[in-house]
């Protein structure tokens, strides 16, 4: 088997690896990764369920002047229209005209779902009396008010149709200010539905993005070519396709990249110490075999991967070469034949995987689902990674060693060094540390939730954008009602509405604005049909007199097409239905804020509270049916609950170690060389923490357990190697210093190669894990065989 | 929250462009030189009275409207009063920071702060000045044309910023002979327009004290 070309072997594997990692899914749901309890997560997953359509794009326009952003979203939105094949529709801001012609279902709608006090007051404005009154009222503003848009909207509007304010400020409805254009014009925003692919799945979703961004690129180019350099403006593209497509494929790339960048180190490695190529080549098909086996065997339980997940496999290749290594070197070492070759290493390794899965299996207590997957991921890697390794790559260890004489490879040595700066070291490093946290800042965790974010994210900045530039969008939070009915609804509405008022009072809420003028509600539906069928068999009197005041037939179109709108709501109560307003601006407006699905019906409020990152507000106005989608108060959350999880974690993991530790010395020096060792990587991470940009989140904190483990491992292995060699550290460092100095750089390569991740948390775990995993590695190599010496009174 | 507020369903509504406009304007360089003289011909002045006839010609009414009015502009104190109707049947007016729309035969007022966003665009120039300098027509004003319509120029420009949403083109008109304002035209996006002539131009005349702030004594606050 080994007289196979290594290309071909790493060819046919790495294809295999290959058509696994493509068959993966990915989740781009980001909260799918926090833990499920959370009211800001629990507002998120009712948001995208009731709320978001995974087809519908935003698109975003910013030009210098309110007249250039005005014409080309206009222009954009055309030119998306005539792809159909593409876009199934396009909604943008309605024109004065159009919210004539298409707005008068969604009026009609609003006063017959009102109070029946509410139709009272617009039925004496219709009467024979009052009509002639309003009418005469509307022309003297035209004649002789100031000109402004009151009077523009009144010339459409002549018996008031629009004045529903009343009815909006009672039910805490109104002050929402425009939500398609900034105050000054200059940015505008249309949404696009999508047709023609599967946008639940990613990779379908970035096909139709691309093509979407080059018909938007296309038209850009013609747009500046027609009006020059004077009309120049920016296109965002954001919501549901956009976040998927990049997330997707941002997770995607990952992977690829940290893999690949991953096995070209370690063979780097490799060569520097060995020399040999085709070794190498069978190795890296072991490594590659391992991953394959994985990403089917995760696929299989896990389903789609999250973002997080898509690091797990660098971290795999970077543990599961050890298991390589260390066959590789024994079989150099004692030339039998594999057999022999697993009795003799087999169990060490089989013990290593097994401690090292414990320890990822450990993120299982973590409340990160995300994490917790990654952890279950590597575990799983490790175990297959020790059988493919045993079983596979041994016995082409021990053929291509048959015969061949040991080489002596290089010399791992201090120079002397460190025995005299060991032991200023471990006094000057501590001392440091505690100066450091004294004078400049105790580590603490960011307040802010990036780490779960996609890092250079252009749909990411278009969504920032928009929040910004749209007035009232600052700090707003969603708010999701449900129940499981209208009517319940409707009370758990109330309710909410009352615990936001007290929390106003509190001044923890500036403003919370309820929908529920927009919900359905058969009872006053119900109660109005009466006066709705009155009032529309007077539609031809309106009509004759809103003519006779001297209104044009535009001006008398938005009383039809309410008159209209009412006839045909009628007629679904009479069928026994609950009237749905019909008309595109009616669609529109009441899927955003009213929902109905699986028997569940969802309404959508919004609050702004007073300390967004603060959760006292979200405990006064949360409860099972009332959520909040806050990504301020949900960092918060995750580090507090991250902390506690430390804690549970960390603290119970320490005794029971220290207890084992104690056990396997049976040592107190040995113990406690065991623990120092540790907390001195402890004290240069808190060195690095605090003068460099090196920083913690709720997703890299989950690395305190990792880099722990390894390094108690190291310094185990280390112990016991020194206790061999009576405390002769050139013999230590030879022999498990340079098994150590392989497994901890190849373990650094793996974690490192996630600092280039697009999630700023997988980014973040991998940078803090590799430079933990480094400092663990020196210190078990240079510093504790000397603190050994010096500890056990041994001579140099 | 598409339709929201009181007045949301179409107060919100802006007036737009029907974007009929040849959009090569954008770029086009007009002459400013007209501009400039225009704008010499402020020089020295620090007061205003106007008195315009105004043509609103809407597509939802039958017939044009036509209404006689005067503006006073204080340029000193930043003040100024329009009203329409002999006597005054409208007056609107800035004082205290706030917007006064008073409709005196109802005896009634509304009163909105100034830079609310509900001030009408384009109106705004008119209500609160004119430019006064080319450097601060540029910055409010696009110009698009300047082109000349018998003894005129006509300034078509559009605006800038917040004033400039919905209104298709401004339009100034100034005489070829003296270079001052005749009038302004201003189109807006669903088809009507209002054009204002100025009938009479007196400059830096004495404005009395109580002009800008009028006596709301048994008026009562309302929302127009």
């Amino acid at each position: 088997m080994t007289r196979l070309h290594p290309i071909i072997v790493v060819t046919v594997i790495g294809a295999i690896a290959a058509f696994c990692i493509m068959r993966v899914q990915f989740s781009a749901t980001l909260y799918e990764m926090l833990p499920a309890d959370l009211p800001e997560v629990q507002g998120m997953d009712r948001l995208n369920r009731y709320f978001s359509r995974d087809g519908q794009l935003i698109v975003t326009v910013k030009a210098e002047e309110a007249f250039v952003a005005e014409e080309a979203i206009v222009s954009l939105s055309e030119t998306l229209e005539e792809t159909p094949e593409l876009i199934g529709d396009v909604f943008r801001e309605l024109s004065l005209m159009e919210m004539v012609t298409d707005g008068g279902g969604l009026l009609a709608w609003l006063w017959m779902n009102g109070s029946p006090e509410d139709l009272s007051e617009l039925e004496a404005r219709l009467s024979p009396e009052g009509s002639r009154v309003a009418l005469a009222g509307a022309m003297d503003s035209l004649q002789n008010g100031f000109f402004d848009q009151d009077v523009v909207v009144t010339s459409y509007d002549p018996l008031g149709f629009s004045k529903i304010g009343d009815l909006l400020d009672r039910e805490g409805s109104s002050s929402n200010p425009d939500p398609m254009t900034s105050p000054d014009g200059t940015f505008q925003v249309m949404y696009v539905e999508g047709s023609g692919v599967d946008f639940s799945n990613y990779r379908d979703a970035e096909v139709w993005l691309n093509q979407v961004k080059q018909l938007v690129e296309s038209w850009r180019q013609e747009w500046i070519a027609i009006h020059g350099e004077s009309a120049l403006m920016e296109v965002g593209l954001t919501g549901t396709p956009a976040f998927m497509a990049e997330v997707g494929t941002e997770m995607e790339k990952d992977m690829t990249v940290s893999v690949v960048a991953t096995m070209l180190l370690i063979s780097l490695l490799f060569w520097i110490m060995h020399r040999q190529t085709r070794p190498l080549s069978w190795l890296v098909s072991a490594m590659l075999a391992i991953l394959a086996i994985t990403i089917l065997i995760g696929g299989v339980i896990f389903g789609d991967l999250s973002v997080m997940s898509a690091g797990f496999a660098a971290i795999l290749m970077g543990l599961a070469v050890d298991y390589g290594i260390v066959l590789y070197r024994e079989a150099m070492d004692s030339g039998g034949d594999a057999r022999e070759l697993r009795r003799s290493v087999g169990p060490g390794i089989f013990w290593a995987a097994a401690t090292t899965a414990v320890v990822f299996l450990s993120l299982n207590l973590s409340s990160l689902p995300g994490l917790a997957e990654m952890g279950n991921l590597v575990a799983m890697g490790v175990v297959v990674g020790a059988l493919v390794m045993l079983y596979g790559f041994g016995p082409v260890a021990v053929s291509f060693n048959k015969g061949v004489a040991r080489k002596s490879g290089f010399e791992l040595t201090g120079r002397g060094a460190t025995r005299f700066s060991s032991g200023i070291l471990a006094i000057l490093i501590p001392v440091l540390a505690a100066i450091s946290m004294a004078v400049k800042e105790m580590p603490h965790l960011e307040a802010n939730f990036h780490p779960f974010r996609i890092r250079e994210s252009p749909s990411m900045v278009a969504w920032q954008q928009l929040q910004s530039e749209l007035a009232g969008r600052e700090n707003s939070v969603p708010t999701v009602v449900t129940g499981t009915s209208i009517a319940e609804l409707r009370e758990e509405l109330s309710a909410a509405n009352e615990r936001m008022v007290m929390a106003e009072e509190k001044g923890l809420l500036v403003q919370s604005v309820m929908p529920f003028a927009f919900i359905p509600d058969p009872v006053h539906q119900r109660k109005n049909l009466p006066a709705i069928r009155k009032l529309f068999l007077e539609k031809d009197r309106l009509l004759a007199e809103i003519n006779e005041a001297g209104f044009s037939e535009e001006g008398a179109e938005l009383t039809q097409t309410v008159l209209n709108a009412w006839a045909d709501y009628a007629g679904q109560l009479e069928k026994g239905q609950v009237a749905e307003p019909g008309g595109k601006l009616a669609e529109w407006s009441i899927d955003r804020l009213f929902a109905e699905k699986e028997g569940v019906y969802a309404a959508l409020a919004t609050v702004k509270p007073a300390e967004p990152r603060d959760r006292e507000w979200v405990a006064a106005i949360c409860n099972s049916n009332t959520v909040v989608a806050s990504l301020g108060s949900l960092g918060t959350a995750l580090n507090e609950r991250i902390g506690k999880d430390v804690l549970r974690v960390f603290v119970p993991m320490m005794v029971v170690l220290s207890i084992m530790l104690g056990v396997v010395f049976r040592n107190w020096k040995d113990l406690v060389l065991s623990l120092f060792a540790l907390l001195f990587t402890g004290c240069v991470i808190v060195i690095l923490t605090v003068w460099t940009p090196m920083s913690w989140n709720s997703f890299n904190i989950c690395g305190l357990p990792l880099l722990f483990g390894t390094g108690l491992d190291f310094s185990i292995h280390m112990i016991f190697a020194l206790r061999r060699s009576s405390g002769d550290v050139v013999e230590a460092r030879d022999g498990i210093g340079k098994a150590l100095l392989f497994c901890g750089t190849s373990s650094a390569i793996g974690f490192g190669s996630l600092a280039s991740a697009s999630a700023y948390g997988l980014a973040s775990l991998g940078f803090v894990c590799a430079v933990g995993i480094l400092i663990n590695m020196v210190v078990a190599v240079w510093l504790l065989p000397r603190w050994y010496q010096r500890l056990h009174h041994l001579s140099g | 929250m598409m339709v929201s507020s009181s007045r949301s369903f179409l107060r919100n509504v802006r007036f737009y462009l029907v974007l009929c406009a040849c959009a090569a304007t954008f770029s086009h360089a007009a002459d400013m030189s007209v501009v400039d003289r225009w704008m010499a011909t402020n020089s020295g002045i620090h007061s205003i009275r106007i008195d315009f006839t105004q043509t609103r010609t809407m597509r939802s009414i039958k017939m044009p409207i036509r209404q006689s009015g005067s503006l006073w502009l204080n340029y000193g104190s930043n003040q100024f009063r329009w009203q329409v109707g002999d006597p005054a049947q409208t007056i609107v007016t800035k004082f205290r920071g706030n917007l006064f729309i008073i409709r005196t035969q109802m005896k009634k007022y509304e009163k909105r702060a100034a830079g609310s966003g509900d001030v009408p665009p384009g109106l705004m120039a008119m209500a609160t000045g004119f430019p006064r300098s080319t450097s601060e027509f540029q910055r409010k004003y696009s110009v698009q044309t300047i082109e000349v319509v018998g003894s005129a120029f006509r300034i078509v420009t559009q605006p800038k910023g917040q004033e400039g949403r919905g209104v298709k083109t401004f339009i100034f008109m100034v005489g070829r002979d003296d270079y001052r304002l005749r009038g302004m035209e201003i189109y807006l996006d669903d088809g009507s327009f209002v054009k204002t002539a100025f009938d009479r131009v007196i400059p830096n005349i004495g404005l009395p004290g109580d002009l800008f702030t009028p006596d709301l004594t048994g008026y009562k606050e309302t929302k127009f």
